[in-house]
């Protein structure tokens, strides 16, 4: 009886875990929503070019991943606004059709750029505490994931500050919110948009960093994280960034329950049967924003 | 109400397409080189399934990206029917067929009233499931393994041929049904209606246009055509892989061939693949025995410089295959 | 009143008791009218009394949370858009949609096909149509490049190929100049000559009350007035509606 628990926590605490990690990726897919309201198709594909780039760079300058994560994110800051001033900005007030055709072909792009460099074997990283674990009772909790949930979760509070208390931060949820008056303000919108896809292919970028210790790294990952990303921000709302964090809990949690109790392979099941059940009942989410009809 | 113009277009119209379709037919006695064959019927199955999504994706402008669940259900259906019980695939495509209407009945019920980037992401996740299931179910399906078809010698009845040419007027074949059905409905109360939505759904409505049935049938349209694609695809591959005929990648290339040669349009879709294929022919050929990743990755960028530049496809350089709805 | 006595005395269209709520605010509340055949009933209120909430009741957008609305005796609360189109009745938005990507014709096809699926057919009746409006000569063109006062020509041209009986007209004349006004209110003279019913929301007062054989006033989404035009914009409620207490008493004062 007290196993049937235990595992059940287990369960629990691995989702919560990676459910960190999530947060990152869907915070960034709901604030480009938000702030200029475009779908981002490609979102995965970030993740996947941020977990490229840990391991270029841990093979070339030997870095660990975790503290690598402090040139990545300046580089997916820059690889974001690159993106968006050449690419995104087109399609910005066009209809949503546009939105995705655009996306899903940079999506595309990236996935095949990097494997033709990179080829298809899948990469791992050894880290010295890749085996690494804490005990709390019965409890597992292995150091990689722990680490890539606490620099989530600190990353989260750091952006929730730079929007609460900073100018930039500021303007920023002025043009998610009331674009008209934010202009009469005199916030440039256009700044706003490549700032914000800077800050949101960065954090992507960022949490492929912290899951390279304990995932493979191969071209295709980009999708399944895309697809999370996206039930998380349809869960919590689209442009709300509390939702997002609370969406990839929920959807962490559910995917790891999912694992346990059903099969590993079938594990994405639980999330996107969520995701249907949301669109069908509540499809402005959770704690809702979007509008999907 | 048809003008001296419009008739004189519409007789160089059918003259080139009869000549072209001379061409085409003739085609086989001249050739002898496997290769080019496979091009050719390369280039006719994605018009075909470019078509069949063009029905829903194009007309309708409601983004499926899904549609290979759809190829993959007939495919599988007819590939297992042939397999264990050697129901040979002109009759083993109906139940795939019935099997792709019903689940996209339900799927339509479900999510054709979502809009823009929700009913992509529905028709998304949609697919993935389908892929998913394929590959857990192994005892069913063969799990990541997928279905072979042994090759037994020339069999009329399960379709196997020692060199390409009945190959070639099947896949022809296919894909005069897929463009005529395309052109039926584009030529219809349902074509305009489709137009209408894709327009402005509430403008629609007021006018009287039924959306959730018009939709929805077009959705079962487009999966049944694509279903019964898939139940001839292994005359092209005679091995049915999950992740080739059920993954993302195969939904894109779908839509990539009607998408870039005009969303919307009749023609459009065969436009697409002529110039795709070829394309990831000539990349692989170039880069050498198909190097991974190439050809997606041209047809990522022309995909973005039509969206970008050109977004009702590169059937706008050709004007007179256009518009021809000559309201 | 029995649905029997409904269709007998001549009424097209009977709302009784509408009700429609959204969240906390009462938008439509208890709503009760008629319009007979072939009348032409005005309907007016400040912004936010509830007469596009009204429209979109009868046309099926929104759900009634009570009350009947009957057409030709029929019961047609909660009907589909589409489905009440199909029975004949048409609204115009206050914006206007067009089908921008489509020419004028095509537009006015989709309407026309509701009863004639035809394509040739609804073709020639498109034609009739744009050149009745005036819009023979754009018939080609693309709607996005219509000018405005065509669009708004090309709405109404719209409805009345699917055939209605009743017209729900949502401040069509927005915009107008008094020219234009003039047109549109002959054209609707016209309209009621072939047997057209009309509901017309307005705030270009002159001309709702020149074109109206009955007007009702609504606030705060209650009727407070209904009678010929002469009787209700001399109503007290009415003006105070308007203009508030304080500009009711100044009116009375100057005696405007």
């Amino acid at each position: 009886m007290g196993t049937q628990v235990n595992v059940f926590i287990q369960a629990l605490v691995n989702g919560i875990m990676i459910g960190g990690v999530y947060a990152l990726i869907a915070v960034g897919l709901t604030l480009i929503f938000g702030v200029m309201d475009v779908v981002n198709f490609a979102h995965g594909e970030f993740v996947m070019v941020g977990m490229f780039t840990t391991y270029l760079l841990h093979i070339l300058l030997t870095l660990d991943p975790t503290v690598s994560i402090i040139l990545v994110i300046p580089i997916m800051f820059c690889v974001g606004v690159l993106i968006q001033r050449t690419l995104i900005v087109r399609v910005v007030g066009l209809p949503h059709e546009s939105h995705i055709l655009l996306t899903l072909g940079i999506s595309v792009l990236l996935m095949n750029f990097t494997l033709l460099i990179m080829g298809a074997d899948p990469h791992s990283i050894r880290t010295s505490y890749k085996f690494s674990s804490i005990q709390i009772g019965q409890i597992l909790i292995m150091l990689p994931r722990f680490i890539a949930f606490s620099v989530a979760m600190v990353a989260s509070a750091m952006l929730w500050m730079f929007l609460t208390w900073t100018e930039m931060g500021r303007g920023l949820r002025a043009v998610a919110e009331k674009p008209e008056v934010a202009i009469l303000m005199g916030i440039n919108p256009k700044k706003m948009h490549w700032l914000a896809f800077g800050i949101s292919i960065a954090l992507a970028g960022a949490a492929g960093t912290l899951v390279t210790p304990f995932r493979y790294i191969y071209p295709n990952v980009g999708q399944t994280y895309c697809l999370i990303a996206f039930v998380v921000v349809v869960l919590g709302g689209m442009g709300n960034i509390p939702g997002a964090i609370l969406g990839a809990f929920v959807i962490g949690i559910t995917e790891s329950l999912t694992c346990q109790y059903v099969a590993l392979d079938l594990s994405m099941l639980g999330p996107y049967i969520i995701f249907i059940l949301v669109l069908l009942f509540k499809p402005t989410g959770i704690l809702g924003k979007g509008k999907a009809y | 109400m048809a003008t001296h113009r419009d008739t004189n277009v519409n007789r160089t119209r059918t003259v080139s397409l009869i000549v072209i379709a001379v061409v085409v037919l003739a085609l086989p006695l001249f050739l002898s080189q496997r290769y080019l064959f496979r091009i050719l019927i390369n280039i006719f199955f994605f018009a075909a399934l470019g078509s069949a999504w063009n029905i829903i994706g194009g007309y309708a402008g409601q983004l499926s990206l899904g549609h290979a669940a759809f190829l993959a259900l007939g495919a599988y259906s007819t590939g297992l029917l042939l397999l264990h019980y050697n129901v040979a695939p002109w009759a083993g495509v109906l139940p795939g067929s019935i099997l792709a209407a019903l689940v996209a009945y339900f799927l339509g019920k479900l999510v054709l009233r979502l809009r823009g980037p929700y009913l992509a992401l529905a028709t998304l996740a949609f697919g993935e499931i389908v892929r998913i299931l394929l590959l857990h179910f192994t005892n069913v399906t063969g799990g990541p393994l997928g279905v072979t078809i042994p090759f037994t010698g020339t069999n009329l009845w399960s379709l196997q041929f020692p060199t390409e040419h009945v190959n070639y007027c099947i896949s022809l074949g296919l894909l005069a049904l897929c463009i005529y059905v395309a052109s039926r409905i584009h030529n219809s109360r349902m074509g305009y209606y489709l137009q209408a939505i894709k327009e402005n759904q509430d403008a629609a409505e007021n006018l009287g246009v039924p959306l959730a049935r018009t939709k929805n049938l077009a959705l079962v349209i487009s999966a049944v055509l694509t279903a019964v694609m898939g139940g001839f695809y292994q005359i092209f591959m005679t091995y049915i892989d999950p992740y080739a005929v059920a993954g993302l990648h195969m939904s894109i290339e779908i839509i990539l061939v009607a998408i870039i040669g005009g969303v919307g349009t009749v023609w459009g879709p065969v436009i697409g693949a002529c110039i795709l294929v070829p394309l990831m022919e000539a990349s692989n050929f170039i880069l050498g025995g198909g190097r991974a990743g190439a050809s997606m990755l041209i047809y990522a960028v022309i995909l973005i410089i039509v969206v970008l530049f050109s977004p009702k496809g590169l059937i706008t350089l050709v004007p007179k295959l256009e518009g021809y709805r000559s309201e | 009143m029995t649905e029997e006595g409904v269709r007998t005395n001549g009424n097209i269209l009977v709302l009784h008791d509408v009700r429609k709520v959204f969240g906390g605010l009462v938008a439509v509340d208890d709503v009760s009218f008629n319009i007979a055949r072939g009348e032409i009933v005005g309907l007016i209120g400040p912004n936010g009394a509830g007469k596009s909430t009204i429209v979109n009741l009868i046309m099926g957008v929104h759900k009634a949370d009570g009350g009947t609305i009957s057409f030709n005796g029929e019961n047609i609360l909660n009907y589909r858009p589409d489905q009440v189109v199909k029975l004949g009745i048409c609204r115009t938005f206050q914006l206007e949609k067009p089908l921008l990507n489509m020419t004028a014709r095509g537009n006015v096809m989709i309407g026309a096909m509701l009863h004639n699926p035809h394509r040739g057919e609804a073709m020639a009746l498109a034609e009739k149509i744009l050149e009745r409006m005036g819009l023979g000569r754009v018939s080609h063109h693309l709607a996005k490049n219509l000018t405005a006062q065509d669009r708004k020509r090309l709405e109404i041209a719209r409805i009345m190929a699917t055939r209605p009986s009743l017209l729900l007209l949502d401040e069509c004349m927005a915009g107008l100049t008094p020219a234009e006004i003039d047109q549109t209110l002959d054209l609707l003279r016209q309209f009621r000559n072939e047997g057209l019913s009309m509901l017309v929301i307005e705030h270009v007062m002159h001309a709702v009350m020149s074109i109206s054989d009955r007007v009702i006033v609504l606030d705060n989404g209650k009727i407070i007035c209904g009678g010929s035009p002469d009787e209700v914009v001399c109503d007290p409620k009415v003006i105070e509606a308007y203009l508030g207490k304080r500009g009711y008493s100044r009116a009375t004062v100057t005696g405007t």
